[in-house]
């Protein structure tokens, strides 16, 4: 019953991520009315500027989220020590004092 | 609150009345997690600084500048080796860390801090020269940009230096013990991270 109502929910969710919303992509006035022309340098050097900047984070979080990934795996394969490098550098006994 | 021990992979080991339970370390320890996240937020600070330099870069019609002098290239190749060295110094300085060798480690360790010296001594005289030249912080969008990102990259390296150079003389006065793994753990990872920048830096900012 949960899993149900969660899937309509991202369903809907989803659903009004694709309805057309023009009005809200029409942007700052001024870039726009600034960078309309292709052929202006400084509008290719924003362009390549924007387009380099919505890559990041895609590129850190895919990047970060391999790397756990592959660690994981190798742990359950019993590859490294698990955790490694330890939180704990040494054998520590905590909750024992009264 | 039961009595629980850490055990030296990070395990947990709940005691309890009623029998000890295991739990096992994650695949990631808190400590590597912080510091990839802490590393995730340089990136993006890096990535602002180069997303402006593409804007200068891009949009100007002749770059450098024909008054302002070009940047030494030849120079920087080489200092380029040196900092890659410094990074193999400290893989293998991890290398020994792991094996437990007290020497090799300190051995390579110094290695791999006199490489970054010496790679910031070299940026430091070639800024004097450029400087000399007239290639100035407010000598325009170049020298801005310029000094603003290699100047970054440059603290970056310095930050790292201190640092370990705080870990060796840790090290040294003999309170090396596993302690000082994690530490040097993720100073090797910031190591690497300052390496690999350079790497995306130096064809964007003098081969470009």
């Amino acid at each position: 019953m949960r899993t149900r109502r969660l899937t309509v929910a991202l369903a809907a969710l989803a659903a009004t991520a694709m309805l057309p919303a023009d009005a809200l992509a029409q942007g700052c006035a001024m870039c726009r009315t600034a960078l309309q022309g292709q052929d202006d340098p400084l509008a290719v050097a924003i362009n390549t500027s924007i387009l380099f900047l919505v890559t990041m984070p895609y590129l850190i979080v895919g990047t970060v989220g391999g790397w756990i990934y592959l660690q994981t795996r190798r742990q359950a394969a019993g590859l490294v020590e698990p955790g490694a490098p330890a939180d704990a550098g040494q054998d520590s006994v905590e909750g024992e004092n009264p | 609150m039961s009595p629980r021990r850490v055990t030296a992979s990070g395990s947990v080991l709940h005691l309890s009345p009623r029998g000890a339970v295991l739990r096992p370390a994650p695949a990631v320890s808190n400590a590597r997690l912080a510091m990839v996240a802490f590393l995730a937020f340089e990136t993006m600070f890096f990535a602002a600084l180069v997303g402006t330099f593409l804007v200068f870069r891009l949009s100007s019609p002749a770059w450098p500048p024909a008054d302002l002098p070009s940047l030494p290239i030849a120079l920087t190749w080489a200092n380029t080796g040196v900092l890659a060295l410094s990074a193999w110094a400290m893989a293998r300085a991890l290398r020994a860390l792991r094996s437990g060798d007290r020497r090799a480690l300190e051995r390579r360790l110094g290695a791999a801090a006199v490489l970054g010296t010496l790679f910031l001594a070299v940026q430091g005289s070639e800024w004097i020269r450029l400087v000399h030249h007239g290639l100035t912080l407010s000598a325009g969008p170049y020298g801005a940009t310029f000094y603003t990102l290699i100047g970054c990259h440059g603290l970056h390296v310095l930050g790292a230096v201190v640092w370990l150079l705080v870990l060796m003389v840790i090290a040294q006065r003999g309170r090396f013990a596993r302690s000082l793994r994690v530490p040097l753990e993720l100073c090797g990872m910031y190591w690497y991270f300052v390496v690999a920048l350079w790497a995306g830096l130096f064809p964007l900012v003098y081969l470009l």
